[in-house]
């Protein structure tokens, strides 16, 4: 099997195609080439963000996100980098309850380091997801997480026969149909969830859950006033563009949350569009909202050098209220693409 | 401009087109070739993205300034992959930062973009196409203005940042390797007045195929 995926953007040829001439065998292939390195180029499900978690003890530290990933992706690279007030070990687990892994801490900015740790998946698959990981603190020293991330490895090459929907690029020859060959491709193209989707635009997740019990030290936290309050403000959003006349796209939106009693809502403010429909809460435990909040927001101008409608950022804050007495609690924010 | 004269996909169904169906210069240009490149050209990765829930409490500082004239780091990202068009150069990167300085004193957050262990070259040189400044006077928290908004790695930085991973061929496979370029996204502080410091408390970098 050659459904291999290149490291450089391949490039279609659409020039190559004349109303007068037959379309070309290596055409197709060339199309082919591009097909796969757009479905086998991997995706960041959660970009680099800072948790900036700060904490001095050995009890476990929970991190949830909820995200939607590629059906092709087979490895997932995770990178924490952390700095402590003296050089200590944590522990890590991918995902929480596996096998932790020992990984160094410095104690300065200036040799701080991405620890880099690779989780291979038993299955592929795009559905949306739950993914965790657990950091142990080795001793009481003073501890803060500066960055997590996690992106999908980008694949050497596909599978013909099943949904990762390869282009076997060898059997582009004169006189073999060229649209037999492209099946795959034109599945995805006609399908944008399939193919260059944005597995996650935005990731922001503390502790909800630390030693193995609910810990409200992290969370955002809301008392009841009836407003809408920050949980944090202002992230820029751009979607990517589909139909060509379109100038907004959706985002599909997930919290974990509770309250101490009686309900709350959860919703997303785009500075451009304004706010979502909320979805309400009244679980009293940490758990994702069970539907998503979504909203369109701005897509990429590709007009534009910087690609942003109007030369300004959209930017999306996320909100809660709780309606009655008593707390609301946020401990994550997940955004990913529709 | 996108690399595909419609700027958008063009929608169809994919099952009205059978194995034996012949591939007319319709099926190639519009509906394979071209949405294909824009497709690509959408295919961006957002890299970068967080904001603190408490600005004032919860931020990143730095190190003690001895000269205004040395950009001291602030905060880096984890190393992101980058990708490459199809000349070879990588995605432009727009980015944005959020912050404030202690005192009403001009401050600069200076954005880097670079491979691994290279961004220290680039704090140095403002004018680079790595790098992106944002200056504030304002003691309030708040996203920076800035006249640009991309960053770009060079042709250097791409020879630099490859990184050859080892993965598998498929669920329980064989071990093979694939090639990627990697990069981080870096925030220096530099100041006008040794006793203003600066306080990141946002930052954001996404892909952009560019014009």
């Amino acid at each position: 099997m050659t459904a291999s995926v290149p490291l450089i953007r391949p490039a279609a040829r659409p020039r190559d195609v004349f109303a007068s001439d037959p379309v070309r065998a290596l055409t197709g292939q060339e199309a082919g080439k591009l097909a796969n390195w757009c479905l086998g180029l991997g995706t960041p499900l959660i970009p680099s963000y800072a948790p900036i978690v700060t904490v001095a003890s050995t009890s476990e530290l929970l991190f949830q996100y909820r995200v939607r990933p590629r059906f092709q992706a087979l490895q997932r690279l995770w990178q924490f980098r952390m700095r402590a007030a003296d050089p200590m070990e944590v522990s890590i687990e991918i995902p929480s309850g596996a096998t932790g892994i020992v990984a160094p801490v410095s104690d300065t900015r200036e040799t701080a380091f991405s620890f880099g740790i690779v989780e291979t998946l038993g299955s592929q698959s795009s559905a949306e997801t739950e993914l965790t990981c657990a950091i142990t603190p080795g001793d009481t020293t003073s501890l803060t997480i500066e960055s997590i991330s996690c992106i999908e490895l980008p694949r050497a090459f596909l599978a013909v026969g099943n949904a990762d929907l390869g282009t076997e690029l060898t059997r582009f020859v004169t006189g073999q149909p060229i649209l037999a060959n492209l099946d795959n491709a034109l599945d995805a193209i006609a399908d944008p969830t399939l193919v260059g989707r944005r597995a996650s635009l935005s990731q922001w997740s503390v502790p909800a859950t630390v030693g193995g019990a609910t810990s409200t030290a992290h969370a955002k936290a809301s008392v009841g006033t009836g407003s809408y309050e920050t949980i944090y403000a202002g992230l820029p959003v751009l979607t990517r563009k589909d139909a060509p006349t379109a100038t907004t796209g959706v985002v599909m939106c997930k919290m974990l949350a509770w309250v101490t009693g009686g309900t709350a809502d959860l919703r997303l403010n785009s500075s451009v569009h304004g706010p979502s429909s909320a979805v309400n809460i009244s679980n009293t435990s940490p758990a994702w909202t069970a539907n998503p909040i979504t909203l369109a927001v701005d897509c990429e101008n590709l007009a534009a050098s910087d690609g942003r409608q109007g030369g300004v950022f959209d930017r999306l804050t996320p909100e809660m209220r709780k309606n009655t007495s008593g707390t609301v609690r946020v401990a994550a924010v997940s955004i990913w693409e529709n | 401009m996108g690399a595909s004269p419609h700027e958008g996909r063009i929608a169809f169904a994919a099952a009205q087109f059978g194995a034996d169906f012949p591939h007319s210069t319709h099926l190639a240009k519009s509906l394979v070739a071209e949405n294909l490149e824009h497709i690509a050209d959408q295919i961006g990765h957002a890299c970068v993205g967080w904001k603190s829930p408490n600005p004032t409490t919860q931020f990143f500082t730095h190190r003690a300034h001895t000269s205004t004239a040395q950009p001291l780091l602030i905060w880096e990202s984890d190393p992101f992959h980058v990708t490459l068009a199809a000349d070879g150069t990588p995605y432009p990167l727009r980015v944005d930062a959020a912050g404030f300085a202690t005192q009403a004193q001009p401050v600069t957050f200076r954005l880097v973009v670079a491979p691994p262990g290279r961004s220290i070259r680039y704090a140095h040189t403002p004018t680079a196409e790595q790098v992106v400044d944002c200056t504030t006077s304002s003691t309030s928290d708040g996203w920076l203005t800035h006249g640009d908004t991309l960053v770009q790695l060079s042709a250097e930085d791409v020879v630099v940042g490859l990184h050859r991973f080892g993965t598998i061929d498929s669920v329980g496979g064989d071990p093979i390797t694939v090639d990627v370029v990697r990069a981080t996204l870096s925030v220096w502080a530099l100041t006008s007045n040794l006793s203003a410091a600066l306080r990141l408390t946002g930052c954001y970098a996404q892909e952009y195929v560019g014009l």
